[in-house]
């Protein structure tokens, strides 16, 4: 455990691009849990922490939906850390009656045995109606037909006193697709994600607290070669624990100049990605800003580099590697040094002279 | 009987349960894109001046060198904007978007999905 101030380190493993680990059921949690021992405050998405049934809760971790996300690289929005929130839950008006139960289930659980807070609840004045698919770059992406009911139905509960939102959507069966298969097989993109960010993006943009989605799916028939990976999301009926548990101290957000005790953009010491999922705007903001990039080889659908888009980013052959490297950070170490030994010719960073003659320093 | 069990589902499942005022509004559209952007069409036009932030108080001799500046994030999401109102879509707003491939000839694909006005316009002619 290190004794020097946190560095604040954002941690993405984006939504929907298949990446071998935090492409699947919340396997991204080991990640996260290593990254905010090493820097002592972590900043990530629900996409890394969401295990269906599982989760795990850590002061360090922040909670932040992608959207927020964004703008807080962008140094845009703080986050302001609260020890609870008080959260209203939104069900598609498409879930069934037997599937809603469930959801009321893990809700009256969560209350009893958790101690969370939850209410006021609501169901949307009309079906959502979302629809799936995949984009050019094989990675997933969705929509909803009724984004109106959606903001509608949020809006009331902010009203009714929420102060961050589940929305519970119900997205459609598709128990026979290829696409599924290879994703409980631990080969494929998971279908859904694309889709559920799209959801919580939008009510992040238009209600400005904490929102993330769960989505409400008919159980899957048993699969006894199911990948690991994948196994948090078939444990029980729903989605719904982890996005309840996430939600419950998520930090607030807070627009931009913020009091200073906030954590801002602007206090990132570090942003760990996957090495080819390099183009997205939370780490273009952060580059454009200076903040070491810390790039994983994590493969997935996307082949996008530091390289290609003529960033500079230090390599990192795992995430027990990138967990090196925050930490050097954290403790003023050069990481470049520990990836190779200084070489006789090792540029010591002398300025070029003036060029009207001079020395430099 | 367990009536602590009963307080706790009552209360948990209070619904709300009044008629949202009707007719209601479409809202927003989500409207999906992917186009080729060619990268001089979004670098920036300086370098950033350094490390702020927690990182610069670890001083200039711990950390890596600063980065090239890399394609600028805000000249990326009028890019955006700009494709799509092409296609009629007004106020267009990237909701979430990446580069999700390069080309050394077509430059950078833009993927996502934006919001938008919900009734697109008619694009200009020509």
């Amino acid at each position: 455990m290190s004794d020097s101030p946190a560095l604040p380190t954002l941690l993405l493993i984006p939504t929907g691009i298949g990446c071998q680990q935090g492409g699947y059921a919340g396997d991204g949690l080991p990640v996260a849990r290593l990254l905010a021992a090493a820097s002592g405050c972590l900043v990530t998405h629900p996409n890394v922490m969401n295990a269906a049934s599982l989760y795990w809760s850590d002061h360090r971790i922040h909670y932040v939906e992608g959207w927020a996300l964004d703008r807080f690289a962008a140094g845009e929005l703080a986050l302001a850390p609260r020890p609870a929130q008080r959260i209203g839950v939104l069900f598609d008006a498409a879930i069934e009656p037997e599937l809603l139960e469930r959801h009321g289930q893990v809700i009256d659980a969560c209350r009893a045995s958790l101690g969370l807070t939850i209410g006021p609840l609501l169901r949307s004045d009309a079906p959502l109606e979302v629809s799936l698919r995949l984009g050019e770059s094989g990675s997933s992406w969705g929509s909803l037909a009724n984004p109106g009911s959606l903001l509608r139905a949020a809006e009331r509960l902010v009203q009714g006193g929420a102060t961050a939102i589940a929305v519970v959507a119900r997205f459609p069966d598709d128990p026979d697709s290829e696409a599924l298969a290879a994703y409980r097989a631990g080969a494929g993109v998971d279908g859904l994600a694309g889709a559920e960010a799209v959801i919580s993006h939008l009510l992040v943009r238009h209600l400005g607290i904490p929102c993330a989605h769960a989505p409400a799916l008919a159980a899957l028939p048993l699969d006894p070669a199911l990948d690991p990976r994948a196994a948090a999301e078939e444990l029980g009926h729903t989605f719904l624990p982890c996005v309840l548990v996430g939600l419950s101290r998520a930090p607030d957000l807070r627009p931009e100049p913020a009091a200073a005790d906030c954590l801002h953009g602007s206090d990132l010491g570090a942003v760990v990605t996957p090495a080819s999922a390099m183009g997205g705007a939370a780490v273009l903001a952060c580059a454009a800003r200076g903040v070491p990039l810390i790039a994983v080889d994590n493969p997935c659908q996307l082949r996008v580099s530091a390289e290609d888009l003529g960033l500079a980013a230090l390599p990192a052959r795992s995430y027990a590697e990138a967990a090196g490297l925050v930490n050097a950070l954290r403790e003023g170490l050069d990481p470049r040094l520990l990836q190779r030994a200084p070489a006789a010719g090792w540029e010591r960073g002398w300025l070029k002279p003036e060029p009207g003659g001079g020395r430099a320093w | 009987m367990r009536p602590s069990s009963v307080n706790i589902r009552n209360e948990a499942r209070l619904m709300l349960s009044e008629p949202l005022a009707s007719p209601a509004s479409p809202g927003p559209a989500l409207v999906p894109f992917c186009f080729w952007l060619p990268a001089a069409a979004a670098q920036p036009l300086k370098a950033h001046p350094g490390v702020p932030g927690a990182s610069a108080a670890l001083g200039p001799a711990a950390l890596p060198r600063p980065a090239p500046p890399g394609p600028d994030p805000r000249q990326l999401r009028a890019a955006i904007t700009a494709h799509l109102a092409t296609h009629g879509w007004r106020a267009a707003e990237p909701l979430r978007w990446a580069i999700t491939a390069v080309d050394p000839l077509r430059g950078w694909q833009l993927e996502g999905v934006a919001v938008c006005a919900a009734v697109p316009f008619p694009s200009e002619p020509g």
